[in-house]
Formats: C-alpha cells, sequence, structure tokens
C-alpha cells in the first residue's frame, strides 16, 4: 500500500471514529435513561451478593477451624476414654443399687426377728476369729 | 430488650475494626463499579446496537454484560474491568446474533411468520419527533452515519469487533488484543482489513 492510500484510510479512520463518537454523545434521553436503570440493576445484584462474598471470605479460615475443633474431640476421646468407662461404670453400680428394692423391703418389715440376726452375726465373728487363732 | 440492644451494640463494636475495613474495601469497589459502568454504558450500547443492528437487544445485551461482571469479577482489579467487560459483552451480542438466526431459520418454516412480535409494541418515547431542528448538514450526517453502522454490520465478526473497540472505545491496539482475546498482530490485520471494506463500501458518502 502506498503512502496516499495509507493517508486516505487514516482520514477514513479519524472521520468515522468522529462520527461514532458523536453518535455516542448524542445518544437519546430514553436510552440513556434505561442504560442507567440497567446499571442500577446490576449494581443491586452486587449488593445482594456482597454478604455472601465476606461469608465466603471466612470460608477457608472456618474450615481450618472446623478441622482443629475435629482433631480436638477426636484426641480428647481417645485420652480420657479409660475415665469415661469408669465413671460410667460406677454410675451404672449406682443405679443398680437404686434400683435393688430387696434390702428395702427386708427393713421395712415389722416382724423381723432382730434377736435372731444378732445372735447369726455373733455367732459369725466368733467362727471367724476361731479360725484365724487356730 | 434494652440488654439486647446493648448486646449487638457492645459485639458490633467489638467487631467494628475489621468488619468496618470489609465493608468500607466493599463498598469502594462498589463505586469503582458503579463510575466504571456509568463511564462505559453509552459506548457499550452502541458498539452493541450497531452489532445487532435493533435497540432493545443491545440494552439487553449491555445489561447481561453488566450483570455478569458484577457478579463475576467485581473482585477482579478495576484495571481488568474493560477487556473482561468487552468480552462478556462481544459474547453477549454473539449469543443474540446466534439466537435471532436460529429463530429465523425455524420462523421461516412456519405458515403465520410475517407477524414480528418484538416490533408490535409502540413506544412514545421512540416514536416521538426530534424536537432539535434538522438542518440538511445534519441530516447527511445522519444518513452518513446510518451507512456507517450498516457497513460494520455487514463485517466479519472479528473485524467488526476491532473496529468498534478502537474507534468508539478508543482502546489502543494492547488494549484491544486483550478484550479480543487475540494477539496485537491480528487486531491490526483485522482493522486494516475492515478499514478498507468500509472505505469501499462509503465511498459515495465520504466525499
Amino acid at each position: 500500500m502506498n503512502a496516499d492510500e495509507q493517508r486516505r484510510l487514516e482520514e477514513f479512520a479519524r472521520h468515522a471514529r468522529a462520527l461514532l463518537q458523536d453518535s455516542v454523545a448524542n445518544l437519546d434521553g430514553a436510552t440513556r435513561s434505561r442504560l442507567t436503570q440497567a446499571r442500577h440493576a446490576a449494581l443491586d445484584q452486587a449488593r445482594v451478593a456482597a454478604p455472601l462474598l465476606q461469608w465466603r471470605r471466612w470460608l477457608p479460615a472456618g474450615a481450618v477451624a472446623g478441622a482443629v475443633l475435629a482433631v480436638l474431640i477426636v484426641v480428647g476421646q481417645q485420652t480420657s476414654g479409660p475415665q469415661l468407662q469408669a465413671s460410667t461404670r460406677g454410675a451404672g453400680d449406682d443405679m443398680e443399687l437404686l434400683a435393688d428394692t430387696d434390702g428395702l423391703a427386708l427393713a421395712q418389715e415389722s416382724e423381723l426377728d432382730y434377736d435372731f440376726y444378732e445372735w447369726a452375726v455373733s455367732t459369725a465373728q466368733q467362727a471367724d476369729g476361731g479360725g484365724v487363732g487356730s | 430488650m434494652n440488654t439486647f440492644a446493648k448486646l449487638l451494640t457492645e459485639s458490633a463494636s467489638f467487631a467494628s475494626p475489621e468488619v468496618t475495613a470489609l465493608q468500607d474495601s466493599t463498598l469502594q469497589e462498589s463505586r469503582q463499579l458503579a463510575d466504571f459502568l456509568a463511564a462505559t454504558e453509552r459506548r457499550a450500547f452502541r458498539i452493541a446496537q450497531i452489532a445487532l443492528r435493533h435497540d432493545q437487544d443491545a440494552l439487553d445485551a449491555v445489561q447481561d454484560a453488566m450483570l455478569r461482571l458484577v457478579r463475576r469479577y467485581a473482585r477482579r482489579p478495576a484495571a481488568e474491568w474493560p477487556p473482561l467487560f468487552y468480552r462478556i459483552l462481544e459474547n453477549a451480542i454473539r449469543d443474540m446474533q446466534r439466537r435471532r438466526r436460529t429463530r429465523s431459520g425455524v420462523l421461516a418454516w412456519l405458515p403465520w411468520r410475517g407477524a414480528d412480535d418484538e416490533h408490535d409494541e409502540f413506544d412514545p418515547v421512540a416514536q416521538a419527533p426530534d424536537p432539535a431542528p434538522t438542518p440538511a448538514a445534519q441530516v447527511q450526517t445522519a444518513e452518513t452515519l446510518q451507512a456507517l453502522e450498516r457497513a460494520v454490520a455487514a463485517l466479519p465478526a472479528r473485524q467488526r469487533q476491532a473496529f468498534l473497540l478502537r474507534s468508539i472505545e478508543g482502546m489502543d491496539v494492547a488494549a484491544t488484543a486483550q478484550a479480543m482475546g487475540c494477539s496485537e498482530g491480528s487486531v491490526k490485520t483485522h482493522y486494516f482489513r475492515a478499514l478498507q471494506f468500509l472505505r469501499g463500501q462509503l465511498g459515495e458518502y465520504w466525499t
């Protein structure tokens, strides 16, 4: 392409650009208004999405905290396992005693022969003492 | 209730440094985005309007591009918005052109075609006479502009995109290449071919 052709093409481009940019500046009011509405609608979407984005910012930190918590719970269960079992067993014995109504029924019987029981106990103690001494 | 309100206030003041900083940054980003869209929307509309030759479709394409930019790329650096926005807009334009081709292809088979429902709605603003006087020079300019728009719409998509981004948006070769997702050499080629074609088409209007 020769220099003259190049110059004409550049002149054409300048003219076209000026024409198009004038047309942008002279957009009618109705179109400008509708563009403004479209912009506001898009930005409203951003405002709605903003809290979600803020929440998402904390997601990695939350995930790490959750993982640490899970590890702590698992490790805690492993170290305190036997104590928990012992205390659980103790609680089971207590419940068994509380649920046992035989002793209470025995004590409540009015016609118990207390002399017989005292004699039986003393006899047993004597027998134990003799056993040890012999 | 007062105790609850007091607790709320206390918790708000406790979290205030980080939360306020976050809110400030979000607000600033939102403002920057609003400024960018306000500065770009008219040129974007003209680019879409010339490509689609339809006002409502052009508005829809621009709104679609705005929404997508806000939803997906609001947190990107502001310098990245122009190429991203124009790439999204070009995709929206091509989607509409594709849909239009499909629709007209389907409608061509229908016996009752001919009633174009898109043009049925009466828009009083669009139909109202322009209050400004229209001297001969303005008429000639308007005719030249219309001829230019028709010729631009007839360009291949890449040439049209390069020509409009450079002419209306005023992008340089590097920014145009970024927006088009191609090399600067390709932009120069597309732009040069577009100019040659348009000048050949508009010779009679350009004297």
